[in-house]
């Protein structure tokens, strides 16, 4: 599996398609983190001041938020596509008459993960670097924001790491040791987009549809999300959309708004599925 | 893989697509050293009978052993030691050729890097080449592909089309190196097209039609083509 991994890595790293997954995220992060920019001062400030000031968003917040559009987008370009690829030119018997199915298959998922994981990393990089950049003009309200911790670690943990983390999540663990908490807070972000990219592409397989890829981690955070939030809740909208759900319902009632919200995002499942059934009578490619 | 021991053996084998027999009960063996000429029209099922034998397609009926060794007994379904050209030849083309093989034979790592070397320049091509393959021509596509299939030394070899796109020149390479590997003891399935050349290649040449391997075919191809009636044998 590891020749696999390996021979992933070699493609996947000289593809135009990494290398557009890896801009992509970044124009997505700095899109998204300008965007939460907005609301999170009070009173709100001009935008461009927001821009600056955005490497004060916790990673629970705007990060996390974009993940379901942000991991399909990473996973499909190199991993998802590579299988496409592999497919359309032949690859996939090269390979597997190599390897066999077995390693090639894991050595598929290993290796997308490993792609995504790369590229996450180097898109989350890039915006720490844009971050740090713009850190002087952010400075003085980072100062008042966390002063009890010491200058060097305001400046690092109050970026995209996340105080927020460090409130609720072992908050004890992350005031012995700060540098190791930030560590281990982006380890397990890019450990959970790894898993849902993984199982991403796994799906494509197993459906023998490389290109649902894109919609298997959108579909996986979405349903989790609005499962906890029907749990916590009580109501079956996602937690980003659940303030323009909650406007809606005095208006039209809860069900109407409900039905009105699912309406258009129940469409593009029901969509691709159709789309999906037409493509899979065509995959028995070559019988001549 | 011995010589007695037959190297492929089909006994049986069908194969149905969505309710349609693309090829039925089919037997063959093919011994190491040995190479036989599969030939028939479009989607008479010559390349399912190749990809069947790679493991990459599952028979619907019969069994299919490489090696004495029944595919489905197989860890991974597919046999070790095997070499494919398929059309598409499993070229990626953001990729140089050498990059291409060297990725290649990565996955199994039996040959060094200079055989890789070695390999695209007795196909004709510049392993100093740092053309990506999508500039390729066909024919250089063709010869690349044909040298991954040969690098390795694979006990058996299953060629779809390999004179594809090629010129007079690569044609007469393509069969230099299966006589090549036929004396080298790799049992060899050839599908195509032409029944020439095919049986210039071939120690028995079969016809394939409509899925079924036509007996008693031979002689009539033979007149038809005007190619030795005698290496025209089911």
């Amino acid at each position: 599996m590891g020749h696999v991994v390996r021979a992933e890595w070699m493609r996947g790293i000289r593809s135009w398609r990494f290398w557009v997954a890896v801009a992509a995220t970044v124009g997505l992060l700095l899109l998204t983190a300008v965007q939460y920019a907005q609301p999170w001062y009070h009173p709100p400030t001009p935008r461009l001041v927001n821009f600056f000031t955005a490497s004060e968003m916790p990673l629970g917040g705007w990060l996390t938020a974009l993940w379901p559009v942000l991991i399909p987008v990473v996973a499909a370009l190199p991993g998802g596509d590579s299988l496409a690829i592999d497919r359309r030119r032949g690859l996939d018997a090269v390979a597997i008459t190599r390897v066999g199915w077995t390693r090639y298959l894991w050595g598929k998922l290993a290796g997308g993960a490993l792609l995504t994981l790369v590229a996450m990393g180097i898109a989350i990089g890039v915006v720490e670097a844009v971050f740090a950049a713009t850190l002087p003009l952010a400075l003085p309200r980072l100062l008042s924001w966390v002063p009890n911790l010491s200058l060097p670690y305001r400046v690092k943990i109050s970026g995209v790491y996340g105080v927020s983390y460090a409130t609720q999540f072992h908050p004890h663990f992350f005031w012995a040791a700060p540098g190791l908490f930030v560590i281990l807070v982006v380890l397990v972000a890019l450990w959970a987009a790894v898993s849902l990219a993984s199982l991403s592409t796994a799906a494509g397989i197993w459906v023998r549809q490389p290109l649902l890829t894109l919609a298997v981690p959108m579909m996986v955070l979405i349903v989790g999300d609005v499962v906890s939030q029907a749990l916590w809740r009580s109501y079956w909208v996602p937690s980003v959309y659940a303030g323009q759900y909650l406007s809606w319902v005095p208006s039209v009632g809860s069900w109407a708004a409900l039905a009105l919200y699912w309406a258009i995002p129940a469409a593009v499942p029901v969509l691709a599925i159709a789309w999906m059934a037409v493509r899979r009578k065509e995959w028995p490619r070559s019988v001549g | 893989m011995g010589t007695a021991e037959p190297a492929i053996v089909l006994a049986g084998v069908s194969k149905r697509y969505q309710g349609r027999a693309v090829v039925s009960d089919i037997h063959l063996t093919v011994h190491s050293g040995e190479v036989v000429g599969l030939i028939g029209p479009n989607g008479c099922g010559k390349t399912t009978v190749l990809r069947m034998v790679a493991g990459l397609v599952q028979p619907s009926k019969g069994t299919v052993a490489v090696g004495g060794v029944p595919l489905t007994d197989l860890p991974g379904g597919v046999p070790a030691g095997l070499g494919i050209l398929f059309d598409p030849p499993g070229l990626l083309p953001h990729l140089s050729g050498l990059t291409n093989l060297s990725m290649l034979a990565a996955l199994r790592q039996v040959i060094s890097a200079s055989e890789v070397r070695q390999w695209m320049q007795r196909v004709g091509l510049d392993p100093a080449d740092r053309k990506r393959v999508g500039l390729y021509s066909q024919g250089m596509v063709q010869r690349l592909g044909i040298a991954q299939a040969l690098m390795e030394a694979p006990a058996v070899l299953l060629l779809d089309e390999p004179t594809n796109a090629l010129d007079p020149s690569g044609v007469a390479l393509v069969a230099h190196l299966i006589q090549e590997q036929q004396e080298r003891g790799a049992a060899i399935l050839v599908a195509s097209h032409y029944l020439e050349e095919v049986s210039r290649v071939s120690t028995r040449v079969l016809k394939i039609a409509e899925g079924r391997l036509m007996p008693a075919v031979g002689e009539d191809l033979a007149r038809e083509q005007g190619v030795d009636a005698r290496r025209v044998d089911p």
